[in-house]
């Protein structure tokens, strides 16, 4: 069975996160600073304040951890503000570098009409954007968690997995690149449904 | 579809509760069990509420909110006595996605702008308990409908979307409990009065399925929270289940 660990960083729903993993995959673990990282098979990271602040934790406490993670292409896995982190850079409270691991910016969505509420919450469904990876096909116009007021837009839009849609803002909502995920959307707040997708991405 | 259905869960010493009006609080049943009911019902999320934290100065649900958010896969917002960011922080490690301030904040609305900067907006939610004056004159309520505040609420709405929080509840005090349909005056006398920007939830009053559909006719990206309705089994499983 796949080492899972959660990034802890700080202040995030980490408890919902790790109920979700336990509850399909079994095997879970928080992985705190100064801890010791050379077993980790997969690394999610969750997400919760500003892409500004997060960035500044991951730099100063977690900087070798991710270079070892990424020079070792161990699979990391980005949810919501998690996913943000994964760009080039981010404008959220100013422009702010991101990880770098995928080509990218973080953008806030655009309200269209007066009556338009930011963030974006509540059930939405998913559209299959590359059908190149067979095994999540089966998620296709399902719906998922949402929770966001800003979104990733791709250099690249062929590594976009799904895309999802709000306030006629049409957006990437799942990542892949070799051995990077990254979700929009909340798979361990989407039922049952959500916790496949997490199971399929350990799996992959 | 914006609209979600909210099911909301009031605590007073580890038992569900409902009163009308906020008041004559009556025994209904277990938390766990009712969580579990609503997350069968494919709910879109959970409003937990400890209806007595803010007026005995205390906050015990940490320990339930565990228990409860084991094996239920939706949002869950705890609100009732969350006083400081340790709390929040508090909350949110053990199980919550979000947290509601209303009783706190009032008094210190410092809390609010330091929490969603903290935390993040979204993770923060207003929750508001508003009763009718006079036609023209809302006003808000603090630990659980009980103390009135001198504040209008239509300058509180605006006071905390000003502030930063990712979304509002707002709850009637006449209509709580009253299974006499959503409170509609409020609604638009909301909407007509204010400028919402962030997603509003209203609360209060909802008696059967009819009820929830027409207010997704007449206010569109408003959603709703309901409880007695779903504890007196008002609504029909199988009208959940077909959305």
């Amino acid at each position: 069975m796949k080492k899972v660990h959660i990034l802890n960083y700080g202040l995030g729903n980490v408890f919902s996160l790790y109920n979700a993993i336990k509850y399909k995959h079994g095997n879970v673990n928080l992985l705190n600073k100064k801890q010791n990282f050379n077993d980790v098979e997969i690394l999610f990271i969750p997400g919760v304040g500003s892409f500004n602040q997060a960035m500044n934790i991951l730099n100063r406490d977690f900087k070798k951890l991710l270079i070892h993670l990424n020079s070792n292409k161990i699979k990391i896995v980005g949810i919501c503000l998690g996913h943000h982190l994964l760009f080039t850079e981010g404008d959220e409270g100013g422009a702010c570098s991101g990880l770098g691991l995928i080509n990218g910016k973080i953008k806030l969505l655009k309200k269209r009409n007066s009556s338009d509420v930011l963030p974006n919450i509540g059930w939405r469904e998913i559209k299959l954007k590359s059908p190149k990876l067979s095994i999540f096909k089966k998620y296709d116009k399902h719906k998922f968690y949402f929770c966001h007021s800003y979104f990733s837009k791709l250099k690249y839009s062929n590594q976009s997995v799904f895309s999802s849609s709000y306030c006629h803002n049409e957006f990437s909502c799942m990542v892949y690149d070799e051995n990077i995920f990254g979700l929009q959307f909340h798979p361990e707040k989407s039922r049952e449904i959500g916790l496949e997708l997490i199971n399929d991405i350990i799996r992959y | 579809m914006i609209q979600r259905i909210i099911g909301r869960i009031d605590i007073k010493n580890e038992f569900v509760i409902k009163g009308i009006n906020f008041e004559g609080l009556r025994k209904i049943g277990d938390p766990i069990e009712i969580a579990q009911k609503f997350y069968e019902y494919k709910l879109d999320e959970i409003f937990i509420y400890d209806a007595v934290a803010s007026l005995y100065g205390r906050n015990s649900l940490f320990e339930l909110i565990k228990k409860i958010t084991k094996e239920i896969f939706i949002p869950v917002c705890l609100s009732g006595g969350i006083r400081s960011l340790k709390d929040i922080e508090r909350a949110l490690l053990s199980g919550a996605d979000k947290v509601g301030l209303n009783s706190a904040i009032v008094k210190n609305p410092k809390l609010l702008k330091k929490a969603s900067k903290v935390f993040g907006l979204s993770n923060i939610v207003a929750t508001i308990e508003a009763k009718k004056k006079t036609d023209t004159y809302w006003e808000i309520y603090i630990n659980n409908g009980r103390d009135q505040t001198g504040i209008s609420l239509i300058d509180w709405i605006n006071k905390v979307q000003d502030y930063g929080c990712g979304e509002i509840i707002l709850s009637s005090i006449d209509r709580d409990g009253t299974l006499k349909g959503f409170d509609l005056d409020l609604i638009n006398f909301v909407s007509k009065r204010s400028k919402i920007n962030v997603p509003l939830i209203l609360s209060g009053g909802c008696s059967n399925y009819n009820d929830i559909i027409n207010l997704k006719k007449k206010h569109k990206s408003v959603s709703c929270a309901i409880a007695s309705a779903l504890h007196y089994n008002k609504i029909n499983k199988k009208d959940f289940l077909k959305r």
